[in-house]
Parts: structure tokens; sequence; C-alpha cells
């Protein structure tokens, strides 16, 4: 949705100001709000960081703006639970006032050792959202696209100021879970997940600076080709991609693209019989996983050079 | 200034309520903050764009939260201020002192002819339009693209408009640009339009299809759809046939070169 919480871009909001040292929790409730969100706070279970990230964006716009990180955690909450008709919120406010008139009342407090284990080692493992899916990537690192104009009324990682932009694909991750429709509950519709440079003139027209870009974690369906550039059409045929190599990276950038294509001709020569070490073998098969994962072997090269370039 | 003022397209304020009944204040204090507002409340006199982007400079969370005159109210507060004629600890403490005692005398001042002055304006209306010299860019039917402008001072280009093509519906003349007359650089007035942008233009695949904005802007804000070459070619016999050939459907081309005649109708159709 296009909320107030999507605020790239946006003026007024003053200076930025970073805290030395900061610590994690500047408050114990913090803490405690924070342990309340990931043990559930009595709700049924929202699929994942993106339902619970799409409560917050819910939230009323000045709530929004004038909460801090846990206070936007917090209200989440007490939304949810308001929403769920667990609570009402004249009971939250009735025990908020009554905590504030007798601040030694005893808090009711619930031990279950196995809850918090299981959370704390999820802490440690982490919930990774990297999915394997069969469907092949549709877009290689080179490959210039256009992110598309989606004004979802539900939750995106697509925010406003990128939408409708000309980019170049700079890194493929794999596939990972789409939040847009995992937040609502629709499944984890996993998609090939990569990163995009779109250029600041490109996104703020020519009043910002030349040669600084975004770089940005975008999901394949928010992604389509751009025909208006023939490059990606080009690197399927490597007599042209020479050309456009040529053209459209700065000189330094294609030293290092000539070289790195060097170095995989060198890689891609058939081993010798008497290179056999595990190291030799482990890089043939790199290359070929690159080359059935990417449009164009020569993919490698051209990524690497555009990470330079950024 | 990209703010939270340029609300378009922004979800998540609720429903718009319609209220019935034609009250212009709904309490005595509001027409009291709009006088206050027309007489410039002590301040030196600004244009109305420079007004309304001491509104954009609010705090995000007090213009969100504020009513329509709180905002009127909170600009003259922040005028004020940053003139170096109050403090806000000054302000502050009138507030408490006021709140502390209801019945205290509110300080007054007549001035009759200032207000006859203000009814005079106000009745009369006053017109941003000006004659220039220069000719206009555009015609009704052109096509153009509006410009991606991000300026930190006043537009009247919101960011849901910006970077998108559309036709020139109408030409008003020359009009004060807002963006420069807001900063004290001038009245700079130039040629405006109004502008239709088809919402699947704005707002892409999910919106409705026939449905269009009109949008009044001002012409540095636009410039010429180079993919669009129709408009070039249309004063251009020769060219006329390549053009209809690159960017019209082939049976509409067939049908075209039937007859020559037809060829700019049907390109003012297609659009």
């Amino acid at each position: 949705m296009n909320g107030v919480h999507d605020i790239g871009g946006m003026d007024g909001f003053g200076p930025i100001h970073r805290e030395a040292n900061e610590p994690v929790f500047h408050e114990d409730w913090e803490s405690r709000v924070f342990t309340m969100f990931v043990t559930g706070a009595g709700l049924p279970p929202v699929t994942g960081y993106d339902g619970a990230r799409h409560r917050l964006e819910r939230l009323d716009p000045v709530k929004y703006l004038s909460s801090s990180y846990y206070e936007r955690f917090l209200a989440g909450m007490e939304s949810a639970l308001i929403e769920t008709g667990t609570v009402r919120l004249d009971e939250i406010e009735a025990r908020i006032r009554q905590l504030a008139a007798k601040p030694d009342l005893p808090m009711p407090r619930r031990e279950d050792p196995a809850v918090a284990a299981n959370i704390s080692a999820l802490f440690r493992a982490g919930n990774p959202a990297s999915r394997k899916i069969r469907q092949k990537p549709r877009f290689a690192a080179g490959d210039k696209v256009l992110t598309r104009n989606l004004n979802p009324h539900g939750h995106t990682r697509l925010p406003r100021y990128a939408r409708g932009k000309s980019g170049v694909i700079v890194a493929h991750h794999g596939a990972h879970v789409f939040p847009d429709s995992n937040a609502h509950g629709l499944g984890e519709n996993p998609q090939h997940l990569y990163t995009v440079r779109i250029a600041m003139r490109e996104l703020w027209g020519d009043s910002a600076e030349v040669n600084e870009s975004v770089l940005i974690d975008l999901w394949e369906s928010y992604l389509e080709k751009d025909k208006a550039s023939t490059k990606s059409r080009a690197q399927k045929n490597t007599g042209a991609r020479k050309k456009v190599a040529e053209k459209t990276l700065p000189r330094a950038a294609k030293v290092q693209a000539r070289t790195a294509s060097a170095k995989r001709s060198l890689a891609q020569q058939p081993p010798s019989p008497t290179l056999t070490s595990a190291g030799v073998a482990g890089r043939a098969k790199t290359g070929r996983t690159r080359a059935e994962r990417g449009s164009a072997g020569g993919g490698r090269g051209s990524g690497r050079t555009t990470r330079r370039n950024r | 200034m990209n703010s939270v003022h340029d609300i378009g397209g922004t979800d998540g304020f609720g429903p718009i309520h319609r209220e019935t009944g034609d009250s212009v204040f709904h309490e005595p204090w509001e027409s009291r903050v709009f006088g206050m507002s027309m007489l410039g409340a002590g301040l030196a006199p600004i244009p109305l764009d420079a007004r309304r982007h001491q509104l954009e400079r609010l705090s995000p969370v007090q213009y969100i939260s504020s009513t329509y005159y709180e905002r009127w109210l909170a600009r003259i507060d922040a005028a004020l201020v940053e003139a170096g004629t109050l403090t806000r600890d000054e302000i502050d403490k009138r507030m408490q002192m006021f709140a502390a005692q209801p019945d205290l005398p509110i300080s007054r001042r007549e001035d009759p002819l200032r207000a006859q002055g203000i009814g005079n304006i106000l009745r009369a209306g006053r017109s941003a339009a000006r004659k220039i010299r220069q000719q206009p860019r555009f015609a009704a039917g052109d096509k153009v693209v509006t410009r991606n402008l991000n300026p930190h001072g006043h537009t009247r280009l919101p960011r849901y408009a910006r970077g998108r093509r559309g036709v020139i519906v109408a030409h008003h003349g020359a009009h004060v640009f807002p963006d420069s007359n807001a900063h004290g650089l001038g009245e700079n007035p130039q040629h405006l339009y109004t502008v239709r942008i088809a919402m699947r233009e704005l707002w892409g695949d999910s919106a409705e299809a026939n449905e269009n904005l009109l949008i009044d802007l001002w012409e540095s804000y636009l410039e010429r759809d180079k993919t669009a070459a129709t408009s070039r070619a249309l004063k251009n016999p020769s060219a006329r046939k390549k053009v209809v050939a690159k960017t019209l459907p082939p049976a509409v081309v067939r049908s075209l070169a039937r007859s020559r005649r037809g060829l700019g109708k049907t390109i003012r159709r297609s659009r």
C-alpha cells in the first residue's frame, strides 16, 4: 500500500540523528515489547515478518509518524488484538489507567521455558526466506529491466520512488518468499530475487547526482524486460556483446571485462587429464551451474564489472 | 518539496467524510485565524504561493494531524517564530495564560479601512494570469511528458504526476509561476495548460481503463513526448506516412493508405 511508511524520497523530516553506541533497547519496555512480538502476543500466528510488517503499515498515519520503532511494534500488536476480537480498545485503555494509578500493581507473568528456548533457537539459526524453485530466472546480471508501476492496496517491497524506472540487474539471489502474497496469507509463492541498479538521475531527475545509483533488491514479478534497450538481446549474441559493453561501460570497467572474459575462457577449457584436483573440478562445476542459470555464459564477466561500476 | 502534504495516491487515511451544510467556519476561532492570515498577522506580506510553502514545511506529524485552519494557525506561529517576531516560548506562555484564565480580555485592534481593503480583495479576487511575449510551446492535442522534478522548494507538480505521458487539453495563457514566486524569486509567468493523463499511465494496469486525470501544469513542467512523433509529423505531410506506419497497427495503416486526407483525423482518434 502507498502508506506514509513508504518514506523514500520524502522531505521535511529534519536531520537524521545518529546515535553513538546505540543500545539494542533504549528502555526496558522495548525489550518486553520485542519479546511479546516474537512470541506472538496471544495472536494467531501471522505469516512471517511480511504479515507483521503489513500490520505496521496499516497503523493510522499520524500514529505511524509520531511513534518510535518499538512504539510501532506495540501499536501493531494492539490493533491486531482488537481486529481479531481478542481484546477491545477500551479494555486496553482501562488496563493502562489501572497500571498508571497503581504502579506497584503486580504484573501477570507466565513462564514457558520451552517457547522461550524455541524462540532463541530460531534467532540463533535465523529463518531464511530463500527457497528452491524449478522455474528458471527470467533475468541475468547485465540485463536491462523496467520496474513495473504497481500500486497494490496490500503489502509490497517495491517502493513508490522505484516504480516505472529503468535499471540493470546486478545480481541474482535465487528464489525467495514473495512478501506481497505471504503478508496476506496467500502463500509463499517464492520468486527469483535480484539486486537492481537504478541511476539516481533516473529516480530523481536531472537535479540528482550524476554518478550515484541505488542498489535495490526486487522480486521477479516487479520487473519486465526493458524493451527500449537492446542490451539484453545483444547479450545472447556473443558478437554483439562486446559492442554493447564498449558503449555502455566506462573505460576502466571495459578493461576489467576483458580480463574477466579471458579468465573465463581459460576456466572453460576442458580440464586436462592430469588436473583432476577437487579445486578444478569445483570450478568447472560452478561454471556450468552459472551457464545453466544465466541467459548467457558471459553474464558472469559483465556482472562482476557492473558491480565495480557502481 | 516531496512532503506529506503531497498526498495524491497515498493509502491509509480512511474514508472521506462529506459534510452536509454550508458553514464556512466550524468554530468562531477559525474565522479569526482566517482574518489573521488575510491581514498578515504582523508578518511581512508574502504571496499565496509562499504561504502554501509555509504550510508544506510544517512538521509532518503536525501537518497530517491538524485540521485545515489548525494548519493556517500553525503556519502563522511558525512564520512569526522564523521572522523573530515571537519566540515559541512566548506563544506557549500566552496560551497557558489564556487556558488558566479563560475570561482574560483578548487584545483587540480596530482598523476599518484595512478590513474594507481586504474585503474588496476577497470579493474581486486576485488573478494570477499575466500577459507574456513568449509564444506557448504547446497546443491542444500535443503529446507531452511531465518532467521528473524533485525540487526542495514549492511546486505544483505532484509526485504521482511526474515522468508521465499526457495530452494537452487546453491552454490558459500565462500565469505566475508558483515554484519561483513562493521563494521571492519573482513571478516569472509561464504558459499554463490542462494536461490529460490516463489513470493507467499514473497507476499501472490495476487502474480503470477509461479514466483520466485532468491536471493544470506550467510549461516548464513539460517536455515534448519524443516517442510520439505524431504531432510533428502532422505538420509535415511527407514524414506523416512513415510515422503512421511505425506507430499505428498495420490494419489502420492499410486503411489510411487509401485516403491521405483521413490521416490526421485517425491519429487524433487513436490517441
